[in-house]
C-alpha cells in the first residue's frame, strides 16, 4: 500500500514512518505542507492511503482533505486525520470534508496500527471490487447500463453537502463516543418499496434517486449540524447534533414535500412515488464503542421495520464491526 | 502488535527520540525569547500565538515518544493560551499562561538535559 503522510512537524513524520515500517508498510512518502502534498499527489502513481495533520500553516489538513476529495482519483481513498485537535468542531469539519477516520495525538501506536489495517482492508476490498466490475463490464452490453451494484451496496453519493461514506460515519460515531461527546442522535430514513424500485431502475436511475433523496434529507435536516450517509437498501442514516429533537412526522412531511417538488421519475418518464419513512431517533448518550454502532443499527431498524420490502438482512452493511474484528 | 514488533519499534523510535530532544532544545531557546516578549504589552498577543504554535507541536509528539509529563504540561499551556487569546489577554489570564509556560519549560529543560549525550 502506497501511503502519503502530511504533517508540518518532522518528528511526527519520523514517528509515522517508523510505526508504518514496523507494520510492514515501507512505501511511505512524506510531505511537510499541504502545498508539497498536492505536488506529490500529482505524480502518475496514486497513493492508496493518506494521513493528514489538521493544523498546518497556510492550507490546513481539512482544506487539503477537501481538495483531495475533489480529485477523481482520490474520491474514495482512505484519508486518516492525525491531529491533536480533539474539539468536536474539528472532528465535524474533518468528516464533513471527507475524512475516513480521525486519530488524536499523542497517538497510541496500537491504535494507529489498527486504523491503518482497516484502511488497508478497505483498499484491498475496493481493488477486488474494481476487478470484478471490469470483468462484468466486459461480458455485458454496455449500452444497456446494467447495474454493477446490488441493492445492499452502499453506493457513493457525490456532491451533496454533509453526505459522507458509511465507514466514515461509523468512525465518526466512534470518535464521538470516545470523546464523551454525548447528546448527539442517530436517525434513519428509509425508501419503502426500494427493492421494487431497484428492479425497475437502470443503474443511472437508481444512482440519481439515491442522490436526490440524499439532497432532500440534508435539506430537511438543516440548519442542524449533521452528517449523513447512505447505508444501502434504500436507507440513509444521519448523526445529528445535541439538542436535535425532531418530530418524526414533521421531518417526514418536509422530506416528502421536497421530493414532491423534485418530481422523481425513471428514465422512461414513469414517476417514482413513495413517502420516506423516518425512524425514531436514537440518542448516543451513555453509549460508547460498539454500543454507539448498535445505535446505528437500531436507528436503521426503526426506519425499516414497517417496510415489507426491507425484510432483507442488513448485516452486510455493518462494515466497521467486521473490519475491526478481522484486524484486531 | 507482537512483543518482537514492539521491541523493534522502540528501537527504531530511539533515534526519533534523540531528534525530538534536539528539537526540544531549540524550541526551548525560542520559548525563552518569547517568554520575555510576554512581559511587554505590545508584543504579548503575538508572543502568545507563537508560544501556542510551539507547545502545540510538542503536545502532539511528546507522549508518543515516552515524555508524557512534558506532553501534558505542553497541552495545558496550549489550553491556557487558547483561553487567554479568546478572552483578549486580560492581565490575570496571561499571568496564568505565563505560569503554565514556566512549569512546562522547567520540566522540558530537565528532560532535554537528561537526554543530551555527555560531551
Amino acid at each position: 500500500m502506497r501511503i502519503l503522510a502530511v504533517d508540518d512537524d518532522p518528528i511526527i513524520l519520523d514517528v509515522l514512518t517508523e510505526v508504518l515500517a514496523t507494520l510492514g508498510h515501507t512505501d511511505v512518502t512524506v510531505a511537510e505542507s499541504a502545498a508539497e502534498a498536492l505536488q506529490k499527489v500529482a505524480t502518475p502513481q496514486a497513493f492508496d492511503c493518506i494521513l493528514l495533520d489538521v493544523q498546518m500553516p497556510n492550507m490546513d489538513g481539512i482544506q487539503l482533505c477537501s481538495a483531495l476529495r475533489n480529485m477523481r482519483r482520490y474520491e474514495r481513498t482512505p484519508i486518516l486525520m492525525i491531529t491533536a485537535m480533539s474539539d468536536k468542531s474539528y472532528i465535524d469539519r474533518a468528516f464533513a470534508a471527507g475524512a475516513t477516520d480521525y486519530v488524536t495525538k499523542p497517538f497510541d501506536i496500537q491504535e494507529i496500527g489498527a486504523r491503518v489495517r482497516v484502511a488497508e482492508t478497505l483498499v484491498t476490498e475496493r481493488r477486488n471490487l474494481t476487478d470484478k466490475v471490469s470483468v462484468v463490464k466486459k461480458i455485458r452490453d454496455t449500452q444497456t447500463a446494467q447495474k454493477t451494484f446490488s441493492l445492499l451496496d452502499r453506493i457513493p453519493v457525490r456532491d451533496v453537502d454533509g453526505v459522507i461514506e458509511f465507514i466514515a460515519l461509523e468512525n465518526y460515531i466512534l470518535q464521538l463516543s470516545r470523546g464523551s461527546l454525548f447528546g448527539s442522535s442517530v436517525v434513519a430514513f428509509h425508501i419503502p418499496g426500494i427493492e421494487r424500485i431497484y428492479e425497475n431502475a437502470t443503474a443511472f436511475d437508481f444512482q440519481c434517486l439515491i442522490t436526490d433523496v440524499a439532497e432532500a434529507v440534508t435539506d430537511a435536516l438543516r440548519p442542524s449540524q449533521f452528517l449523513v450517509s447512505y447505508g444501502g437498501n434504500g436507507t440513509f442514516v444521519a448523526v445529528v447534533e445535541a439538542g436535535f429533537r425532531p418530530e418524526v412526522a414533521t421531518l417526514q412531511g418536509e422530506i416528502d414535500d421536497i421530493l414532491e417538488g423534485m418530481e422523481l421519475c425513471y428514465s422512461d418518464g414513469r414517476p417514482i412515488m413513495f413517502n420516506v419513512k423516518v425512524g425514531a431517533p436514537v440518542r448516543l448518550s451513555l453509549r460508547s464503542g460498539r454500543g454507539a454502532i448498535e445505535a446505528l443499527r437500531q436507528a436503521c431498524s426503526n426506519a425499516e421495520y414497517r417496510d415489507s420490502d426491507a425484510r432483507i438482512g442488513a448485516a452486510s452493511r455493518w462494515s466497521l464491526g467486521s473490519l475491526m474484528e478481522n484486524t484486531g | 502488535m507482537s512483543a518482537s514488533a514492539q521491541a523493534d519499534l522502540q528501537s527504531r523510535l530511539g533515534s526519533v527520540r534523540d531528534r525530538f530532544v534536539a528539537i526540544l532544545d531549540e524550541r526551548l531557546d525560542a520559548l525563552e525569547v518569547l517568554r520575555d516578549a510576554l512581559e511587554q504589552e505590545e508584543t504579548r498577543v503575538s508572543a502568545l500565538e507563537d508560544i501556542r504554535f510551539i507547545v502545540h507541536k510538542i503536545a502532539g509528539t511528546a507522549g508518543t515518544l515516552g515524555f508524557e509529563h512534558v506532553g501534558t504540561l505542553a497541552a495545558r499551556t496550549e489550553t491556557r493560551i487558547d483561553e487567554c487569546l479568546e478572552q483578549c489577554a486580560g492581565a490575570s489570564h496571561w499571568d496564568s499562561a505565563a505560569a503554565d509556560l514556566d512549569d512546562f519549560m522547567e520540566v522540558a529543560s530537565q528532560v532535554a538535559l537528561a537526554h543530551t549525550p555527555a560531551a
